[in-house]
């Protein structure tokens, strides 16, 4: 029966795929035929919002635009970034968190921004705050996704990979729009957006509430050994705000996670109680002017961020024990009764960071592009509140129901504390012939708490012949330790981690239809923090290299296929991040079948992750006593494939409709051997949205 | 077991359904919804010529220049064998400003913006129409200068350097500029 069913489903695709076969092929020879009025009202694609095309960048990038978020059906920006070649986003353990992992390394070693603002808190070493929960993308641009080293120009934590999301601004909102989206799950979102000119102003605004309760997997067992099902609910309100005149912008942001539930605590255990909320407000102010002075281009921002997180009832990081046998993780409580909440830790911490930068591009020298630039960030954990139920040596006290306050102690789980940190860039591209560009760049970094360090990149980009762009890059960068990390350490100052890289692309469109692009890349890292013997210390060294391979091919006017395969060579020792898949594959078809009407299919594919012996179970602790001493199976892979269908009804209405998990794959995602059999992902769902514009 | 049998059949089931849509499809075309930046600014340059007037200077040909790195792609095959007036149009892509002699049009290409003034001062003297899609473009003396406004392309009209050199534009296309500087 199941059988026939996979048939006729495939038979319903080829007949669909042929129905694009015979539709009448339209050239851009039409462009031609227009008068200029028409050409005026037509939108266009920009490659890349620089002057270069993305061949031609001195790195290695991929730009997700809009029109990619539409066509593939993605609500969640954390959902497109796996279209990205070498990228692979995982679900953490603590609330699914989407973790973005760029080419077999940890996702520490990422520096994910909105706006240009780093969405990495101080108090942990992840590239975003504990309850982020991805972002949605009614209100997004474009995705910039830059694999390889961002230091000499991003600064701190840039070692992997640099993810820029870039919300709608002046000239991008050039419709008003109200959307409304349900889907399984209980999953329910409504936005809008307007842009609007004053007084030579333009000044534009987006909302976006949503809210889920997540698709509540069932856990086979948790850390000790319970199976249950986990709340992976939340709630998130993102509201933006811009005003834009001449060369000045104003950008202002609101955005707030809440009732964000956790479904397990750090160490593994189900946590039913937490439901964290992370408040995030932004103020920037930017200038830009391209002709300041002869020769000289200057940009300035001065921006203001205040991030508040809190974990609301919870943390509760063991569960309750109330009678003997008093086993890891029970411990017998002393006078008063039993422990009837399990340990508790309540966190809450605020912070705030303020950048002020100023570069300028200077075109004086022939053949030369030069951008000079610096900084100066403060950032500053100015809240920190730790209310605890148990003593120094992890016992509760009591019946669990009274809480400590250990803010501001050596047991809190950060202390208050002020970073300060000023830096210098200096870039330089130098086109040195007509087919060869050298881009040259540094950029020091003075830190307060830890010292300094200077991050160099050089890039070449050759022009081989007339298609063929072949780069070669080299780059350094850092991550550096978290506030947390570093009061967490006694008989070392901690270093920054490092990284080395190495790349050779090549791009090569054989036809306006046809383009074929490759990436060879090695990484070396050194000084990785680690928890060990107690503390976070600087640990050993780390290396993958790889390759990432790329074609898209656009057949016909109304067909487009693009795919990606990525192969990730990691050393195999205890860095290793087990969770990432040696081999990927991605492949996407955008179909126009009809004048109004568009679909999309899309397939990830993650294969072949194998399990470090590290995160085998042999620790009698884990899983409890029905699971000692398991050797855990490598992870079977996953094969995701969505289909969406967008109709555009009329000027004002469209709609769409969306499958994810089409084939209802058992997927899973890798996580420690605490949780011994994995973290299951959702089965097949669906949503439907409407938009209308005016 | 029974489960991770039917996983196995769903993802051969998938591959085949890849390799099914692959089969089809041939010809050429433009992307889609959305348009290309460089097609887009393509069919905009043969409009201009379209739409301006130059001294006769007895020539076979229009010839049609890109100086710098063509950001066009195959865009400007369209053009070739197209007029502007009676002449049939020549495309050619030169690097040097010995290539620019004889061009009646020339695009000057975001890869060679730093060499605009000595395009520029190359051609002074002769009727030649110059377009270029850099922000001050106008400013620095280009005739035609593209702008990307609101996801729209427009442009802007330098017409006191138009007049200069000896050529004329439709009134069509002054309506539609953007901006015009006498």
């Amino acid at each position: 029966m199941k059988k026939i069913r996979y048939w006729s489903v495939a038979v319903g695709f080829y007949w669909m795929a042929s129905l694009a076969y015979a539709n009448s092929p339209t050239s851009s020879d039409e462009l031609f035929e227009l008068s200029l009025d028409q050409l005026m009202q037509l939108e266009v694609k920009i490659a890349t919002g620089t002057q270069k095309t993305l061949s031609k960048a001195p790195a290695s990038v991929t730009v997700i635009t809009q029109d990619d978020i539409q066509k593939t059906g993605a609500t969640n920006i954390a959902e497109i970034l796996e279209s990205v070649p070498g990228v692979h986003v995982r679900f953490n353990r603590a609330s699914y968190s989407p973790f973005i992992h760029i080419r077999g390394t940890n996702t520490n070693q990422v520096l994910l921004m909105v706006n240009g603002i780093s969405m990495r808190s101080l108090t942990s070493a992840w590239p975003q705050d504990f309850f982020w929960k991805g972002m949605p993308v009614s209100a997004v641009e474009r995705v910039e996704v830059i694999r390889g080293p961002g230091s000499a120009l991003y600064g701190a934590n840039a070692s992997a990979g640099v993810v820029n999301i870039i919300t709608k601004s002046a000239g991008s909102i050039q419709q008003n729009e109200v959307g409304a989206r349900v889907g399984s799950f209980d999953t329910r979102s409504i936005w809008g957006q307007q842009g609007t000119n004053v007084a030579g102003m333009d000044i534009g605004m987006s909302f976006d509430i949503s809210q889920t309760d997540g698709h509540s997997p069932y856990i086979v067992a948790d850390r000790a050994g319970t199976a249950g099902t986990v709340s992976l609910g939340y709630k998130n309100l993102d509201l933006r705000s811009y005003m834009t005149r001449d060369d000045w912008r104003i950008q202002a942001d609101y955005t707030k996670n809440s009732d964000v539930e956790v479904g397990f605590d750090g160490s593994g255990y189900f946590d039913p109680l937490t439901k964290g909320s992370v408040e995030r407000v932004h103020v920037g102010g930017f200038y830009n002017n391209p002709n300041i002075a002869p020769n000289w281009g200057v940009d300035a921002e001065l921006r203001y961020q205040d991030l508040s997180s809190s974990s609301g009832d919870g943390y509760r990081q063991e569960p309750p024990c109330q009678e003997p046998p008093w086993e890891p993780p029970c411990q017998e409580p002393p006078t008063g009764g039993a422990d009837v909440t399990g340990k508790i830790d309540q966190q809450l911490s605020s912070e705030r960071h303020i950048n002020i930068e100023v570069s300028g591009l200077f075109t004086g020298f022939q053949d030369h592009e030069m951008r000079i630039g610096g900084g100066h960030k403060w950032l500053n954990l100015y809240e920190v509140q730790n209310l605890v139920n148990y003593d120094a040596s992890g016992t509760v006290i009591g019946d669990g129901t009274s809480l400590t306050n250990i803010s501001g102690t050596s047991r809190a789980f950060a202390l208050e504390s002020t970073r300060k940190l000023k830096y210098l860039f200096l870039q330089d591209i130098w086109t040195l012939s007509d087919s060869v560009e050298l881009t040259a760049g540094a950029r020091f970094d003075d830190y307060s708490d830890f010292g300094n360090t200077l991050n160099p990149r050089l890039a070449l980009v050759w022009n081989t012949t007339d298609k063929l762009t072949t780069k070669l890059m080299y780059g350094e960068a850092y991550r550096a330790p978290s506030f947390v990390e570093i009061k967490n350490t006694t008989t070392s100052v901690l270093a920054p981690e490092t990284s080395k890289t190495v790349e050779l692309g090549f791009t090569y469109p054989v036809s306006d239809q046809l383009l074929f692009a490759m990436n060879l890349f090695k990484y070396e890292m050194e000084g990785i923090i680690k928890w060990s013997s107690g503390q976070y210390q600087n640990g050993s060294e780390f290396g993958v290299n790889g390759i990432e391979l790329e074609a898209q091919w656009q057949p016909r006017d109304d067909l487009r296929i693009f795919g990606n395969f990525t192969v990730r060579n990691p050393d195999d020792n205890t860095e290793r991040n087990d969770y990432e898949p040696y081999k990927d594959a991605y492949l996407r078809l955008d179909w126009r079948f009809k004048p109004a009407w568009s679909w999309n299919i899309q397939t990830n594919w993650i294969a072949e992750r194998n399990r470090s012996t590290s995160n085998d179970n042999t620790d009698d602790k884990i899983g409890g006593t029905t699971y000692d001493n398991l050797v855990r199976p490598d992870l079977d892979d996953n094969f995701l494939m969505n289909s969406t269908v967008r109709y555009h009804y009329s000027n004002q209405w469209e709609f769409a409709a969306s499958v994810r998990n089409l084939l209802d794959d058992d997927a899973f995602e890798s996580t420690g051997r605490t949780i011994p059999f994995d973290l299951p992902l959702p089965k097949r769902n669906l949503f439907i949205e409407a938009r209308y514009k005016f | 077991m029974g489960q991770i049998i039917t996983i196995k059949r769903l993802r051969h089931w998938g591959v085949l359904l890849w390799l099914l849509i692959l089969l089809f499809g041939r010809g050429g075309a433009v992307w889609g919804e959305e348009v290309p930046e460089y097609k887009l600014k393509a069919a905009y340059l043969y409009n201009f010529s379209t739409f301006t007037t130059w001294p006769d200077q007895g020539k076979s040909h229009f010839e049609f220049c890109v100086y710098g790195k063509s950001p066009f792609g195959a865009a400007l095959d369209h053009i070739r064998g197209k007029r502007t007036g009676s002449l049939p149009i020549k495309v050619r892509t030169t690097q040097t400003l010995e290539g620019v002699a004889g061009c009646q049009l020339i695009y000057i290409a975001p890869s060679a913006i730093n060499k605009l003034g000595q395009v520029l001062g190359s051609v002074a003297q002769y009727p030649v129409l110059t377009v270029s899609d850099n922000p001050g473009g106008l400013e620095r003396g280009v005739m035609i200068n593209m702008v990307t406004v609101k996801g729209r392309i427009t442009f802007e009209v330098n017409l006191a350097e138009v007049e200069r050199h000896g050529l004329k534009m439709s009134s069509k296309l002054l309506r539609l500029a953007k901006r015009i500087i006498h």
